[in-house]
């Protein structure tokens, strides 16, 4: 097997939800960078985020401005639904991260959360939970069967600069080439500059949809990471609280799983970002 | 099935369900699982059993998670593998942060979905589990519906941290997996230097030695770091720690510097009523961490800790250490320019027993040794001695029961017999009393800097992991390193942020009893005032205006406490 359609078969049901809260958006009309709550306004935020697609994009096709993705529509449906109104504005990942961890009443998302990270933000997480796997180009898959992570140690791992899952596999020995940009991989194993890119389930799927360049399925699954919010210091504490119990509510009443679920089969109707 | 012609206990025949498995058995045996305390018959027996009882699961594939030592890089990189060869369970085990493993289990139970099949959690977390019923209880799961994927040689009895994992209801919460210890840590052999003895007792009066206290532990960093600087061309220190403002300085400080200080009660493992965080329970509730409601976080023996360890941070460690985490500080030792570390965790032992380093002399011997740490001044014989970490598997309810069962096959597998010595050697943190008494062990004592006279000792249950009295671990250790790193950074006294620590405290225990309705759930007491508790026997208590007079002793007296 080889090709998105085919891998497209593969992933499993949670990666398929995720792609219907991405329609969701679009069909929604996305969220725009101004977001008012119903009623009265408890807390303005000022929101910053960085394009990681599909977490986070910008549509060609959107009015200018509008940002959509899964990540976001979560993160609007969070703050909506607890009477806090906001201001977004993009940046570079890491000017984000920076960002928002010295200017007071900011937050930024959707960043993985680590120990390293841990002390730089008042968290309210997850907002997603993604595994990440090591890619292949379709047709040109691991030579050896991976068993462990460790059995990677030999092949050259694309990954993306500012990504904590890069620094992950660096931390442990691991040959890792960082790009620019997350999906700037897909475009190096097609040139053979590396064998694996290692990605979260969702964000391969959608670049290998997107580029055209098609991927194998992961050839192991080694890591699962925590996406969340990461508030500066100045939010208090008892929004923090409150957002998070709103957050873990949204899961357990359904919320999330509906965001993900309700458009999931429309991943394969975008259509390919021109380059 | 098949018949092997090899016997188990020499009674009851192994029964293979094909020739291939009992290949893979035999090798695994043979090429990776020596030495071992069971005989290769027994062995094999064990291994059978897996592959048996693992068939419903063949084809799956769970995911663990665990904290970042050498045990679980073992555990992750090979036994994963072994396992998934015999029982056809594919297992992704993850290594992370510890901080990290505790905000996954966290996440889990907050959102209810299935991260994890099992975690390799640290015992300290056991306050939580007993009281949040979250938890699956292994006493019960193993006798009801585990019955049947549960090995019948696990034998609990052969366990030596299964005391940590209990619930005071007499409960089985976590299985331990892997377990170290903090302890002193010293260069031997420049303490064994005439020259260097001699400067020393010159200087202070008495013999360079394993410190009995915090009074001579202070001198004799001050002498390497101030005094001596320089040995053998390079530049040396007296102290090491780490102050970087990261989950892992918490630990630092909760782990080991108040109860050594002498914050808490006496009485094992923890202290009773007050514990070594300070926190006084009354009939199992929590009713307070502030002294005005009868609680020591900041009492004069946690500010005379907190004080200490910023002070000697600053004085006598390498300057790169206010820079550093847990696991970088404890690479550090292996550069050989540290005379001694007041708190040291033996998880490193296999780093730091390598060839070809300072620390190793030409023969593979250490030139370190591992002795009991120093007490402050507020600590009074039959208070806690030390910490000790107990990483234990643990099993959430929101775990489907299917894949949860399989992952109790893999955790398993990890401690069983078959496996369990050569794991030990390999990571040195043993788990099983058998592993510790073997011939094995005896001959590898040389090798190991005093791990294993440790871990034949008393010792291995007088060092305890965090108890009871903490509620909600999770939540709690963040303010350790938030209120600390005020102080490292000079933001706060040490006065004043355990001050702040344990009003803190006092508030999340107020909220976690309104959550909770668990009958040990925190109860938060009255305000007494801070005179009418330190004027109590027991802990908090008052100020000490006498100094502590230094006391070293060799290091054959200093080990005998173990005993």
């Amino acid at each position: 097997m080889s090709g998105i359609s085919e891998f497209a078969v593969r992933l499993n049901r949670g990666l398929c939800h995720v792609f219907g809260t991405l329609t969701r958006t679009l069909l929604l009309g996305g969220i725009v960078t101004t977001a008012h709550a119903k009623g009265k306004q408890l807390l303005d935020l000022e929101l910053v985020s960085f394009i990681e697609p599909p977490y986070v994009f910008q549509s060609d096709t959107a009015p200018t401005g509008e940002v959509r993705g899964l990540a976001t529509a979560i993160v609007d449906e969070l703050l909506n639904s607890t009477g806090v109104s906001y201001q977004l504005k993009l940046l570079p990942p890491k000017r984000a991260i920076i960002y928002a961890s010295q200017t007071p009443n900011t937050c930024v998302y959707p960043i993985e959360r680590n120990q390293e990270r841990e002390v730089q933000f008042n968290w309210i997480s997850p907002i997603l939970i993604s595994r990440s796997g090591l890619y292949p180009l379709a047709g040109r898959p691991v030579e050896k069967k991976l068993e462990a992570l460790v059995d990677a140690k030999q092949l050259r791992i694309g990954s993306h600069l500012g990504s904590a899952t890069g620094e992950y596999l660096r931390s442990l020995g691991y040959e890792v080439d960082s790009a620019s940009q997350g999906d700037a991989n897909a475009y190096k194993l097609q040139f053979d500059r590396i064998d694996v890119w290692a990605s979260d389930h969702l964000t391969a799927a959608y670049t290998a949809q997107t580029s055209g360049i098609k991927l194998g399925p992961s050839a192991f699954d080694f890591f699962t990471t925590l996406r969340a919010i990461g508030c500066h210091s100045s939010v208090s504490t008892q929004w923090i609280e409150k957002l998070s119990a709103r957050l873990y509510a949204m899961y357990k009443d359904g919320s999330i799983e509906k965001l993900r679920s309700r458009l999931e089969k429309s991943i394969v109707l975008m259509p390919p970002i021109r380059k | 099935m098949s018949e092997t012609t090899l016997a188990a206990n020499n009674h009851s025949p192994i029964l293979w369900s094909d020739d291939k498995t009992r290949t893979i058995a035999e090798h695994l045996i043979k090429d990776e699982f020596q030495p071992s305390t069971l005989s290769q018959q027994q062995q094999l027996a064990e291994l059978a059993w897996f592959a048996n009882s693992s068939k419903p699961y063949s084809g799956m594939t769970i995911r663990v998670v665990s904290e970042r030592i050498d045990t679980h890089f073992y555990e992750a990189n090979i036994l994963a593998k072994a396992f998934y060869k015999l029982t056809g369970i594919h297992v992704v085990h993850e290594i992370t942060g510890e901080d990290d493993v505790i905000k996954k289990l966290q996440a889990q139970l907050a959102t209810g979905q299935n991260l994890y099949d099992g975690y390799i959690n640290d015992s300290d977390l056991i306050g939580f589990h007993f009281r949040t019923n979250q938890a699956i209880q292994l006493d019960i799961f193993m006798k009801n519906e585990g019955a049947d994927v549960t090995l019948p040689t696990l034998d609990l009895e052969d366990f030596i941290g299964l005391e940590f994992t209990k619930g005071p209801d007499g409960h089985l919460y976590q299985l331990p997996d892997q377990q170290f210890a903090n302890l002193y840590w010293y260069r031997a052999d420049w303490f064994e230097r005439p020259d260097l003895r001699a400067r020393f007792k010159k200087r202070y009066g008495y013999e360079l030695g394993v410190p009995q206290n915090w009074a001579a532990y202070e001198d004799i960093a001050e002498f390497f770091s101030i005094h001596v600087k320089m040995i053998d061309g390079q530049r040396v220190w007296g102290h090491m720690d780490y102050g970087k403002r990261d989950p892992s300085l918490g630990w630092r400080i909760s782990d080991a510097w108040l109860s050594l200080a002498g914050t808490g009660d006496k009485g094992l493992p923890n202290g009773n009523p007050v514990d070594e965080w300070g926190i006084r329970v009354e009939d199992c509730k929590p009713v307070g961490a502030s002294v005005a409601r009868g609680g020591a976080l900041d009492s004069p023996a946690a500010i005379y800790a907190v004080e200490k360890y910023a002070d000697w941070l600053e004085r006598y460690a390498p300057p790169d250490a206010k820079n550093m985490n847990f696991t970088e500080a404890g690479n550090w030792l292996v550069k050989g320019n540290i005379a001694q570390q007041i708190w040291w965790y033996t998880a490193f032992t296999a780093a730091l027993t390598k060839p070809d380093t300072p620390i190793v002399d030409g023969s593979g011997k250490p030139k370190w040794r591992m002795a009991p740490s120093p007490k402050g001044a507020y600590w009074q014989n039959g208070m806690k001695l030390g910490y000790q970490d107990a990483g234990s598997w643990t099993f959430l309810k929101s775990t489907p029961p299917e894949r949860m069962k399989a992952a109790w096959l893999y955790a398993q597998f990890l401690v069983s017999k078959t496996v369990s010595l050569k794991k030990s050697l390999v990571g040195l943190t043993p788990i099983r009393h058998s592993d510790i008494e073997s011939q094995t062990f005896t001959d590898k004592a040389p090798y190991l800097g005093g791990l294993v006279e440790f871990y034949r000792s008393r010792g291995k249950h007088l060092w305890t992991p965090t108890g009871t009295n903490v509620p909600d671990y999770t939540r709690l250790s963040n303010y350790w390193w938030q209120y600390v790193g005020e102080v490292v950074n000079g933001q706060r006294s040490a006065a004043d942020a355990m001050q702040a620590m344990a009003r803190s405290f006092d508030n999340a225990l107020d909220e976690i009893s309104r959550s909770n309705d668990h009958a040990c759930a925190p109860a938060l007491g009255p305000i007494k005032g801070a005179d009418y508790w330190l004027n109590q026997p027991g802990a908090p208590r008052k100020a000490l205006t006498d100094q502590q007079a230094p006391e070293t002793l060799d290091y054959e007296e200093a080990i005998r406490v173990w005993n």
